[in-house]
């Protein structure tokens, strides 16, 4: 028999057994049944922004140009999903940048954009946001939920989606990583920097083309803090630097051989890994930092089919859309990974941080966050002025 | 009794048109349409000068130098105006090493497969310059190129320093690329040369070299003039070439003008500084201005280059004897540097997955899926629709208004036609892209305050934009041509009461045609070719193949983007062909025509 003692112990282990199965219990019930009433509710938003595309009857929507490729294979995916029957116009052949630019013209001029909606990095979503030229999703919440199978079934949360400043606004569907790239049969593993700043190094004049846009080198500042220590060692790397080209010009370049390495274009390794498994060309994470945005869907305001323009921004951050879009574009989305790529390349970026390197990006925490404001002041707009003479070399 | 025929004829209205006729005289047509195009020239081009003094968006207001400001540095001075200057006049030595030899072997000898050759010459404008570049960098490049390294197996050194790199490099490629523009442009005049005046040469026992260099060439000269003005005007606003070739490190205006608009991301609320392409395009406006002053000077003794008169115009061909071979020596090195070599590297480009030099292992990877992929992946029909309608409208539009805006030059006494020429060729002197953002900004003005959506994302603007950049060259073709004809024609059709149009229509318009073949074929391939201006007025609805491959190119697709050219090529190439034979043929049976009725089928053999 069981002394007192005992007796007690056992009671209240039973009694607590009892009472954490009795929460499971409920929480397996009461979970899905809260679920399934969000997904009641945003499958009734859901039917009602279909029949609202439907009477649109049209969408013109701005791709990234590398997806030509496979623009038929997301028109018709995204149209079979829905049931839909309109004017579905995915233009893949314009410049990102450019096509913000002319949105900004449009809509400060008063007059709508040319698309209904538009794919751009954060910084450019951002400054959109300011200047209040996006608008927001109702509901948007529900209607993710109703869109996106991994939301309805926990797996992804809505603020990865949409997070942040953009909550409502843009919606992430991948993000680019800038690490570098170097030809294993010009340079080894041994030779090539280990950081950024090792590009200033002499050893390496000539062997690198560096891409003309200041974004990447402006995250220096968070991670070498002395402004004008950081803008002499981007003078020396644009000195050293044997061409100024953009990232698939330049690793191109390297791929064929006339260049050893290029910074900051590890995108293109992915595609070119994915095109010649053989490939010489292996990836190089800087150990001082690597810079990261995500890309997003934004609707502008004034859009002429502003549900369809809601409804393709929510289904391309679906698993359905990136079985489309990532084997073409190889970009992973680190924000909520999901496939095998997205978990390579979340695993490297762990790798890097595990080293001690810093991995940046502007809406990550408050201090890059200060940096990128202070960029929009002048002070910060004459410095990436600067930045820029320094990488191009043009004084 | 004029004028009581013309009130008989049309009675009060046909009074009203009769005295406006008279005041106006029989130039009404060719003023009015000329008038059309050059305001539109004068009125972009004040935008473009406008947008250099607002700080933002020509609707804000305020006004600034800061972009003179940013423009006007040092480095201008020490780097990129030197080279520049080194770049335009490299290229235009390089084109007329070219094409004067070329135009007159091909046009004035009896070297075969002339129509061959000059459909070959043409297709070289279809190949992007972008896709030149890139061929010659794998073909002459320090550490990769294939020239290179055959030079070094040769000499048996490990390495070749030759590259392209540098100002002569740029020109060089340039040159050769921009070789069929002047080409084209001296054809019409070399093909319609009065024997007679060699004739005359060859009697005074002129030899074959003294004949060309001091009767045929002198003849030709305002046509060479023009082209060379108008080739340093186009070096200096190539971007991709420098920028590839040169790799960035060749700052020439073109590429200070590119990173000047590119967008740079961070802490701009809008629009990239147009106002500094406004300033630029000023900067190689001046040039280009200072150039035609000295092209009016020869063109103000036109009348010593008339040569189709009304007495006995029969043009003949020279018999090059034995020297036939060198002429086809020269024709096929030109061909091969400037056609065959692009080509090859198009076409290796487009059957791989990825660009790589030639080799064992790259020879393993071709295929033919980029072809099986590219035109879906380049838009389709909807994109070669927009292509053919942009060239044709673009073509005949520029011809119509070229041969007008040349007829009140050339043939008009007005006082304003030394500015009218000025202005046709100011186009050509400010960028490109200068010019489509003022499009862009009044496409949007139009929708806003006419709610008209005839300008934004359309065709029409496009073809605006395409028919004033054209006409620069246009009327450098039918100015030309037109100082060949001499006014007697003309002047013999007044007598037999024709009017304006008939004249112009039945008399002269088939004299110049040769010319005018060339320049609608050139204008037709350079519409479809151009790249700046119709993607940054594209839309949704009016993107066009050139702008759909040179987004595949840039995003990374590049054996796509080749694959897509190749079938271009190949299809324009063609047409080409076929239109070149057609006009061959046409002009051969009015030589042969006017051979018979002269009773003479000499040719001059010096």
């Amino acid at each position: 028999m069981m002394d007192l003692g005992r007796k007690s112990t056992f009671l209240k282990s039973s009694v607590a057994g009892v009472a954490l199965a009795t929460v499971v219990a409920l929480l397996c019930v009461i979970g899905p049944t809260q679920g399934a009433a969000q997904t009641a509710k945003g499958k009734q938003l859901l039917d009602e922004l279909i029949a609202k595309v439907k009477k649109e009857g049209a969408l013109d929507a701005a791709g990234i140009s590398t997806l030509a490729p496979r623009k038929d294979l997301v028109i018709r995916a995204f149209l079979n999903r829905f049931g839909l029957k309109i004017n579905f116009n995915f233009d893949v052949a314009g410049e990102e940048s450019a096509e913000w630019s002319k949105m900004h013209a449009s809509l400060a001029a008063g007059v709508p954009a040319e698309f209904d909606v538009y794919v751009g990095d954060d910084v450019k979503a951002e400054i959109a946001l300011q200047a209040k030229r996006l608008q927001p999703v109702d509901n948007w919440q529900d209607l993710l939920a109703a869109v996106n199978p991994d939301v309805a079934a926990g797996r992804v949360k809505p603020n990865q989606v949409s997070f942040g400043p953009f909550e409502g606004y843009g919606f992430v569907f991948q993000g680019r990583v800038y690490g570098g790239l170097y030809n294993s049969k010009l340079i080894s593993e041994k030779d090539r920097p280990r950081k950024l700043i090792d590009l200033a190094n002499p050893k390496y004049k000539g062997k690198f083309p560096i891409a003309p846009f200041p974004t990447m080198w402006q995250y220096g500042p968070f991670v070498y803090p002395n402004k004008d220590e950081w803008l002499k060692i981007v003078g020396q790397i644009g000195q050293n630097a044997g061409a100024v080209l953009t990232f698939d010009a330049g690793s191109e370049r390297v791929y064929l051989g006339e260049f050893a390495l290029m910074p900051l274009a590890t995108q293109s390794f992915y595609r070119v890994r994915d095109k010649d498994p053989k490939s010489p060309l292996r990836v190089w994470w800087p150990e001082d930092y690597v810079a990261m945005n995500d890309v997003l869907h934004a609707v502008p305001i004034r859009s002429r089919h502003p549900a369809g323009a809601t409804l393709f921004t929510l289904w391309m951050t679906t698993p359905e859309a990136l079985e489309i879009w990532q084997p073409e574009l190889w970009n992973p989305n680190l924000r909520y990974p999901r496939s095998a790529f997205d978990n390579e390349v979340a695993k490297e970026v762990e790798g890097i941080k595990k080293k001690g390197g810093k991995v940046v990006s502007w809406f990550d925490n408050a201090q890059s966050k200060a940096l990128l404001d202070w960029y929009g002041t002048k002070e910060g707009a004459e410095y990436r002025r600067k930045i820029v003479q320094a990488i191009t070399q043009r004084k | 009794m004029e004028r009581e025929a013309t009130i008989g004829r049309y009675g009060w209205i046909g009074e009203g048109r009769g005295r406006l006729a008279r005041f106006l005289g029989p130039q009404i047509l060719p003023l009015s349409l000329s008038w059309i195009a050059l305001s539109g020239v004068v009125a972009l081009s004040l935008f473009v000068l406008y947008m250099t003094f607002v700080p933002g968006l020509p609707t804000d207001p305020g006004f600034t130098l800061d972009h003179w400001k940013e423009v006007a540095r040092p480095f201008m001075l020490t780097e990129v105006l030197p080279n520049t200057t080194i770049v335009g006049v490299g290229t235009v030595l390089v084109v007329i090493f070219f094409a004067c030899p070329l135009a007159w072997l091909l046009n004035r000898t009896t070297l075969p497969y002339r129509s061959f050759f000059i459909a070959s010459i043409a297709v070289t404008v279809i190949v992007p310059g972008f896709v030149k570049s890139m061929g010659w960098i794998l073909l002459v490049n320090e550490r990769i190129g294939l020239i290179n390294k055959w030079l070094a197996s040769l000499l048996g050194v490990e390495r070749v320093a030759l590259g392209l790199s540098n100002t002569l490099g740029i020109a060089w490629v340039m040159g050769l690329m921009l070789t069929p523009t002047v080409f084209f442009l001296i054809s019409g005049p070399m093909q319609t040369l009065d024997p007679s005046l060699e004739e005359a040469a060859v009697i005074a026992k002129a030899n074959r070299r003294r004949m060309l260099l001091h009767v045929s060439l002198p003849l030709v000269w305002p046509a060479i003039l023009g082209g060379s003005i108008y080739i340093f005007m186009t070096a200096i606003s190539i971007f991709e070439v420098p920028a590839l070739v040169g790799g960035g490190k060749v700052p020439v205006l073109a590429t200070e003008l590119f990173y000047s608009v590119h967008p740079t991301q961070l802490g701009e609320a809008a629009s990239p500084p147009y106002g500094v392409a406004g300033v630029y395009g000023v900067f190689i406006a001046v040039p280009c201005l200072v150039a035609l002053y000295f092209y009016h000077r020869v063109l103000a003794r036109a009348r010593n280059y008339e040569v189709i008169t009304g007495k006995g115009y029969r043009p003949h061909l020279v018999d090059l004897g034995g020297f036939k071979y060198l002429g086809l020596a020269f024709v096929v090195l030109y061909l091969i540097l400037a056609v065959v070599l692009p080509l090859l590297v198009l076409v290796w480009t487009s059957l791989l997955p990825l660009l790589q030099m030639p080799s064992l292992e790259a020879v393993s990877k071709v295929s033919l899926n980029n072809y099986r992929k590219a035109l879906p992946a380049l838009g389709g029909g909807l994109m070669i629709r927009n292509t053919v309608v942009l060239m044709v409208s673009v073509t005949v539009l520029a011809l119509l208004f070229s041969f007008m805006t040349s007829w009140v030059v050339v043939r008009t006494r007005i006082r304003v036609r030394h500015a009218m020429d000025t202005i046709a060729m100011l186009p050509h002197a400010i960028p490109g892209l200068a010019f489509a953002f003022s499009l862009y900004m009044l496409g949007i003005m139009a929708f806003r305050y006419f709610s008209w959506e005839g300008l934004s994302g359309t065709l029409v603007v496009i073809v605006i934009a395409h028919v004033l950049e054209r006409l620069a060259y246009g009327t450098r073709i039918t100015n030309a041509a037109l100082l060949q004809v001499h006014r007697e024609l003309e002047e013999c059709a007044r007598v037999c009461r024709a009017s304006g149009v008939a004249t112009m229509w039945s008399i002269v318009v088939p004299l110049v045609k040769p010319s005018l073949v060339f320049a609608g074929v050139w204008t037709a391939l350079q519409s479809y070719r151009e790249v700046s201006v119709a993607l940054f007025l594209g839309g949704s609805k009016n993107r066009v193949l050139s702008v759909a491959i040179w987004e595949m190119w840039r995003g990374g697709n590049q054996t796509l983007a080749a694959a897509g050219a190749v079938i271009m090529v190949a299809v324009m190439g063609l047409l080409l062909l076929a239109a070149i034979s057609f006009a061959g043929s046409g002009i051969l049976a009015q030589r042969r025509s006017s051979q018979m009725q002269s009773g003479s089928g000499a040719v001059v053999r010096p």
